[in-house]
């Protein structure tokens, strides 16, 4: 049985909200993700230039 | 009996005397087909096995698609390769080996192509209201307007669970028009946008960690499985495959994922496929509609990715070239390429491809999305 015009299109809308939403999501994600290793990596390297700087001190 | 009899009765017994005009058309479009492979190189890797599929198939008497007739007889050599694409099995089998040959970095490095992979799944909604005009179920229309994501495996993977009695129209479209892309997007492409925005040049993207590319498979998976459990299967092997090709740990599987294990499945993939196109069944009126349905969804689906490029243009004041929105579309990596022609053709300094390459494998995750919530809605 096929659908009617208004059925049709209220499921082709909902496909694409659906869609969007799970790559939204996703963006957001990937986004905090980055965010979380560029400031675990900027702690990291920060990390070692004070421990570089540290032993040029001391010797 | 006579050297006549003999003579006819061997004629009686051959394919000669079982061929039907619709067997003798279905045998002239395979050599078409086998042409176009080799001859003009389109697809040649899928077309070519799938046209001789469809060759074997409509040859009379052969029974390879044929049932056992009980469990202690045999069926035919190609009943058996097909359960593998009617239990889903190849096209997720073909999505890990694709995983393992896709590099995600530009999508991690520029996350917003996400949404141009979304928006170029537009001639999915559009196909499936027209399909739906037309009289077709709504399990037709699903796995007829799933062409518009341009992705065959996964056109593949919803028509075996939704309506497998179009698989053979639908594959052959989807392939043909993905083969077809260089064709079907420039002018769209050129319509929709001015030669000012084809000129825009992109900064160069950063580089992504290592962290970054392994972290990312897991969380698509969980994400994407969450939201839609009924995409595991192929969201699951995509991601598979590009873990084993980004964790760097199993070379060997990779390895075997995108080269050995792929070339065996696409094989056995594109010759069932072509046999499901056995001439009675192929030869309708319906089998137009739905090769002019693909195309409709293919143009919306380059439409709805260069619309929302314009929009994304817009809004960063100019920094995105709206072209690498046509990418969307999830033919990889043929739209990107189409994406960098254009770009270049506009301004011969402009190199689009990498930049275009986030929202051609975002494409993938949303076709396979799409696929996933059209089986929600209408699987069994």
């Amino acid at each position: 049985m096929p659908m009617g015009f208004s059925e049709s299109v209220m499921t082709a809308v909902f496909i694409m909200l659906v869609v969007f939403t799970v790559l939204v999501v996703l963006w957001g994600l990937i986004r905090a993700f980055t965010g979380i290793v560029a400031s675990v990596s900027g702690l990291g390297g920060r990390a070692a230039e004070g421990k570089s700087a540290r032993s040029r001190r001391d010797s | 009996m006579s050297f006549v009899d003999s003579l006819l009765k061997l004629l009686e017994t051959s394919g000669f005397a079982a061929l039907t005009w619709q067997a003798g058309v279905m045998i002239v479009v395979s050599c078409v087909l086998i042409y176009l492979a080799i001859g003009r190189k389109f697809e040649p890797l899928l077309l070519l096995p799938i046209a001789f599929g469809m060759l074997l198939s409509n040859l009379p008497l052969t029974d390879l698609m044929k049932a056992p007739p009980d469990e202690s007889s045999a069926g035919g050599l190609l009943y058996y390769l097909y359960l593998g694409v009617k239990k889903g099995i190849y096209p997720s089998l073909i999505f890990m080996g694709v995983g393992a040959m896709t590099d995600f970095g530009p999508l991690i490095a520029n996350p917003s192509s996400l949404l141009l992979g979304a928006s170029a799944q537009f001639g999915i909604a559009v196909a499936f209201v027209i399909a739906s005009m037309l009289g077709f179920t709504p399990k037709e229309s699903a796995s007829i307007s799933i062409i518009g994501g341009a992705d065959g495996p996964t056109a593949i993977y919803l028509t075996t669970l939704l309506a497998p009695h179009l698989l053979a129209p639908i594959a052959i479209a989807a392939y043909s028009y993905m083969a077809l892309i260089p064709l079907i997007q420039p002018p769209i492409m050129r319509m929709l946008t001015t030669k000012k925005e084809r000129e825009i040049k992109m900064e160069q993207l950063r580089s992504v960690s290592k962290i970054e590319r392994v972290c990312f498979p897991v969380v698509v998976t969980i994400l994407c499985t969450l939201f839609l459990p009924t995409v595991a299967p192929l969201i699951g092997m995509l991601m598979l495959g590009n873990l084993f090709r980004e964790s760097g740990v199993v070379d060997r599987l990779s390895d075997t994922a995108q080269n050995n294990l792929m070339n065996i499945v696409v094989i056995f993939l594109g010759v069932t496929v072509g046999a499901t196109a056995e001439g009675t069944k192929f030869l309708q009126p319906q089998t137009l509609g739905i090769i002019g349905l693909g195309l409709l969804a293919f143009m919306f689906s380059t439409v709805g990715g260069t619309m929302f490029g314009k929009l994304m243009c817009v809004i960063t004041g100019g920094r995105i070239n709206p072209l690498i929105g046509s990418a969307g579309v999830s033919a990889v990596p043929m739209a990107a390429r189409v994406s960098q022609i254009e770009g270049m053709r506009a301004n011969p300094g402009n190199y689009l491809l990498m930049h275009a390459m986030g929202p051609n494998v975002a494409g993938v995750i949303g076709s396979a999305v799409a696929a996933g919530i059209l089986n929600a809605l209408f699987g069994a």
